[in-house]
């Protein structure tokens, strides 16, 4: 009497049309009843339950032996199911199609519509709301969305009492791809990103009530792979952000830590949440630490350089306090020798030996400062964490999506095959995504809006036994693609280099001291990306090798050259790791790396300036005979003040727009030929300059063309060109700008 | 840049760094050294500022890279960062010229002082189409060169004798001396990475900077 509601009508009932549960106690007595929207179950004589039509899936059980199950129905329920018997087949069919006629009712199929279409049978998949009552880890949590025969399935809602929130996907009963969570109260957060088996699995954000949000990778719920934690306000008494490794939950293995209260770069090892191991450190105040630490404190030896120069050798007591033995140099190179104790805020207690740079025998360690880095500065870069263990997990994390063992090295041909699949299967997820995204996914969606470029999209033919000039200027075209692109594995990998990279080098972490470091982890990602491409295209050289392909056919991609040796005219395509990558990579790296390039360089590039400045305050005749040029490429129908070698001058200046040392070196090259265009064009074709001539007129060009940094352009250029350049012609030229610094 | 004889083509490749003041003819000897008689000639970009020759000797494939220098006296300072790294220096003097070959002593002092015994000196007078004139006694010549370790040849680009003979003794020397290096660390790879002691000898060139104004 209690279900008795103006709309419910019965439509069928158990003691009129017999039906009975199978298995259920002899004496029991059990009352099937079908309401409008209802099956209600009555057992004995007061108990009911009722289970919503919509989500109840009928089947009719194919005929056995067991006689229990003779003419029997089988029915799904979300938290259970029931097996139903009738006396005999006809009743079984009479109650199958009330059933399913219910069914479809209280599921508001229109039965005309679907009738016609010859269909009896609800759909397996439904949409519809059920609240559950039983499953202890779902009690009183109501579900929207779509199911599967009795399971959540596809996209859904799940409402908690507490006013927990989920939205997003299913499979079998479980959260399982991209869905967002909300969770209220001081333990409340939100979520969004992918799930697996009902957790937090793979990608996401996850947002913590007080402020902190983790961006990163998800195991089992928890923290796991490379992520970045975000605690605290700038206001508050704890703030920081840590970009590294984690395993369940905690932070683990390498990582970047900067205190935002402190003004503390931390770049080194940790584990279970403490920093321990190797570190390198920055701070505010311009102190560089190079140690290690153990459970969160700093212990042992350790390597400090402060800012004017001064530099500590010794064993230490916490971070940027000496205590122990130890050495300590200043910048005019007077030793301290004996045990420290103390910081350098509070003032050091001392008991040592002092000796006096100026007045002993043995010459000044290190030549004065500016130019040079000094001793102590070789050493630095050799502690610390090496640069091939940094972000081990990132690399770790394209492995898997590739389909490859993270551990393993050695990748085979198979592996490759494989590698390609999931390449094109990553893709075409995105793509289905683009075509059916009746879904919100702000995360995601930006995605949408970019199209897999066409090269892309094919699994490339080139590249794999052979490497020829067509096929090489294929797969650069493609690698260029892939990096570029946010969805390609590579691009993602390419993206993620790029954000740590930021994490490290920014703010604190702008040190001057840390190139070092930031070159050599240029260097090892540009190692590590290329593996993955390597297995990708298997005819490219190994990592360091360098392959030479005549440049004759294409001079659209011309990287650095030099004359081949059987052909002295023509030029040769360079292919190696470093040609490959960097002109891709290094636009992502580009800002920090060259603000520590300026930083380090900044005496070098100051006195450069200064001079250049006071320079180029002269004419161009003034200029020219001040650096020795000779009169004959003075041209007279320029006027006083007008500009010699203009096209010369317009190309250098391209070296501080141009991110990849090849294409710099390009700039340089092109320079020169401007020059000796220019000369011909005034002292006839057959005119053979010799560097006596040469060398002024290209000072000249340099003064003219006023690069701001340029002892930071010539390092950077230094420190990344394969090494088979020299000895050809782009070494003499890159020299001859080089010798611009040492005026 | 390593100091290497590197080449993973199976070919050795040499860099020959000239010195000499301006007038002593550096430039053509050179010229007429790599001119080719049956083809025109191609200059790379910077014309005679860096030329190459490819030869072949005793059954070895050779790259030899010369690297000219400006002979100005004032840009004296910037030798060593032409001549770092450089397997032989040609250092030229006009035999008329009393001033040139004291120049080339001084040059002597310092690549020797620089660069140590690792590098293959060869004293050239040139210019003995002008005997007539001549002002360095060719024995003085001669007798100096042994004593600092170099080879002393005469030459005249003019008339074009006796460069060949240089060239050619100058590779002999060369090829020598990478055997040698050869057989010292045959268990090193030649193709390796950047020798980190290259990044020292730029640091004892630093302090060496002066300014031109």
């Amino acid at each position: 009497d209690a279900l008795r509601t103006p709309v419910r009508r019965l439509i069928r009932e158990s003691r009129t049309h017999p039906i009975t549960l199978v298995n259920s106690g002899r004496f029991s007595s059990h009352w099937f009843i079908i309401l409008t929207d209802v099956l209600v179950h009555v057992s004995g004589s007061s108990n009911h339950v009722t289970y919503p039509l919509a989500t109840i899936w009928v089947e009719p059980m194919q005929d056995s032996d067991n006689i229990q199950t003779k003419n029997g129905l089988s029915l799904t329920m979300p938290e259970e199911t029931m097996t139903l018997a009738c006396p005999t087949a006809g009743d079984k069919m009479e109650w199958l199609v009330a059933l399913q006629s219910a069914i479809r009712h209280a599921l508001l199929i229109d039965d005309v519509g679907s009738s016609s279409s010859g269909r009896t049978t609800p759909p397996l998949v439904r949409s519809a709301s059920y609240t559950f009552t039983k499953l202890p880890h779902l009690k009183d949590v109501t579900y929207k969305g779509a199911w599967l025969c009795g399971k959540m399935h596809g996209e859904g809602e799940l409402n908690w009492p507490d006013g927990r929130v989920y939205k997003g996907s299913f499979r079998q009963n479980q959260q399982y791809g991209y869905g967002s969570s909300e969770s209220f109260g001081p333990n409340g957060s939100t979520y969004e990103g992918s799930w697996k088996d009902g957790k937090m699995n793979g990608y996401g954000i996850l947002k913590y009530a007080n402020g902190d949000v983790y961006e990163g990778n998800f195991q089992d719920g928890q923290p796991h792979g490379h992520g970045t934690l975000k605690r605290g306000h700038f206001l508050t008494s704890a703030a920081h952000v840590y970009v590294g490794q984690w395993e369940a939950g905690q932070k683990c293995g390498y990582g970047v830590m900067d205190d935002i209260v402190t003004g503390e770069k931390y770049m080194g090892m940790w584990q279970a949440d403490a920093r321990h191991g190797q570190a390198v450190l920055v701070t505010l105040d311009g102190l560089y630490i190079e140690g290690s630490f153990t459970n969160n404190k700093m212990t042992g030896q350790c390597v400090m350089l402060l800012e004017d120069g001064t530099s500590y050798e010794g064993e230490v007591a916490g971070v940027g306090i000496l205590g122990g033995k130890g050495l300590l140099q200043f910048p005019n190179g007077d030793i301290i020798q004996g045990t420290f104790h103390g910081s350098w805020s509070d003032g050091i207690k001392i008991n040592a030996t002092l000796t006096k740079a100026s007045l002993t025998a043995q010459s000044p360690l290190s030549p004065p400062t500016g130019l040079s880095i000094g001793h102590f500065q070789q050493q630095n870069g050799s502690s610390g964490v090496p640069a091939e263990r940094k972000w081990g997990a990132i690399f770790q994390q394209c492995c898997s999506t590739l389909g490859l063992s993270p551990n393993c090295t050695q990748w085979t041909a198979d592996d490759s095959l494989r590698a390609w699949d999931q390449i094109a299967a990553v893709l075409n997820q995105c793509k289905q995504r683009t075509t059916n995204d009746h879904h919100i996914r702000p995360k995601i969606q930006h995605h949408l809006s970019v199209e897999i470029p066409e090269i892309l999209q094919h699994i490339p033919d080139y590249g794999r036994n052979q490497l020829n000039g067509d096929e090489f200027v294929k797969i650069e075209t493609y690698l260029h693609m892939a990096l570029e692109s946010e969805i390609h594995p590579l691009g993602k990998l390419a993206a993620q280099i790029g954000d740590v990279y930021r994490a490290t080098y920014v703010g604190v972490g702008a040190h001057p001291r840390l190139l070092p470091h930031a070159v050599s982890e240029v260097h090892s990602f540009v190692s590590r990306v290329y593996a993955f491409v390597r297995l990708l295209f298997p005819a490219l050289p190994e990592d360091r090798a360098v392959h030479l392909i005549p440049n004759g056919m294409y001079n659209k991609i011309l990287l650095m050259t030099e004359p081949s040796n059987d052909h002295p005219q023509e030029l040769q395509a360079v292919v190696s790791a470093n040609t490959l990558l960097l002109p891709v990579l290094l636009p992502r790296l580009y800002p920090p790396l060259y603000t520590l390039y300026v930083l380090h360089n900044q005496k070098l590039d100051d006195l450069y300036w200064e001079r250049l400045q006071k320079w180029n305050r002269q004419s161009d005749s003034a200029l020219m005979n001040f650096l020795g040029v000779d009169p004959k490429f003075f041209i007279e129908e320029v006027a006083p003040e007008g500009s010699h070698f203009p096209t010369a001058v317009d190309c250098l200046q391209q070296l501080s727009t141009t991110f990849s040392p090849g294409r710099k070196l390009q700039v340089i090259h092109q320079t020169f030929q401007e020059v000796s265009r220019s000369v011909q064009a005034h002292l006839g074709a057959d005119y053979v300059m010799n560097m006596d001539d040469l060398f002024p007129v290209f000072l000249f060009v340099v003064v003219r063309s006023r690069i701001r940094h340029l002892g930071t352009e010539i390092h950077l250029i230094e420190d990344f060109i394969d090494k088979h350049v020299q000895n050809g012609e782009l070494d003499v030229m890159f020299t001859t700008l080089e010798v611009f610094l040492f005026l | 840049m390593s100091r290497n004889f590197g080449s993973n083509l199976g070919q050795l490749h040499f860099k020959i760094v000239l010195l000499g003041e301006g007038c002593v003819g550096k430039t053509s000897l050179v010229l007429r050294y790599v001119e080719d008689k049956f083809h025109e000639k191609h200059f790379s970009t910077i014309q005679a500022s860096f030329l190459t020759k490819k030869i072949n000797l005793e059954g070895q494939r050779v790259t030899l890279a010369i690297w000219d220098t400006a002979g100005q006296e004032r840009f004296h300072a910037l030798g060593p960062i032409y001549y770092r790294d450089s397997h032989a220096a040609i250092l030229v003097y006009d035999i008329t010229d009393q001033d040139s070959f004291v120049k080339v002593q001084n040059w002597v002092k310092e690549l020797r002082r620089i660069l140590g015994d690792k590098v293959v000196l060869a004293i050239v007078g040139n210019k003995i189409d002008l005997d007539k004139e001549r002002n360095v006694p060719a024995e003085e010549a001669l007798e100096y060169s042994k004593s600092v370790g170099a080879t002393h040849y005469q030459t005249s680009a003019k008339t074009n004798r006796g460069i060949e003979e240089l060239f050619l003794d100058l590779t002999q020397q060369l090829l020598r001396m990478a055997e040698s290096q050869n057989e010292l660390n045959s268990s090193i790879n030649l193709t390796s990475n950047r020798n980190p002691e290259v990044v020292i000898v730029d640091d004892s060139l630093a302090p060496k900077k002066s300014c031109c104004g």
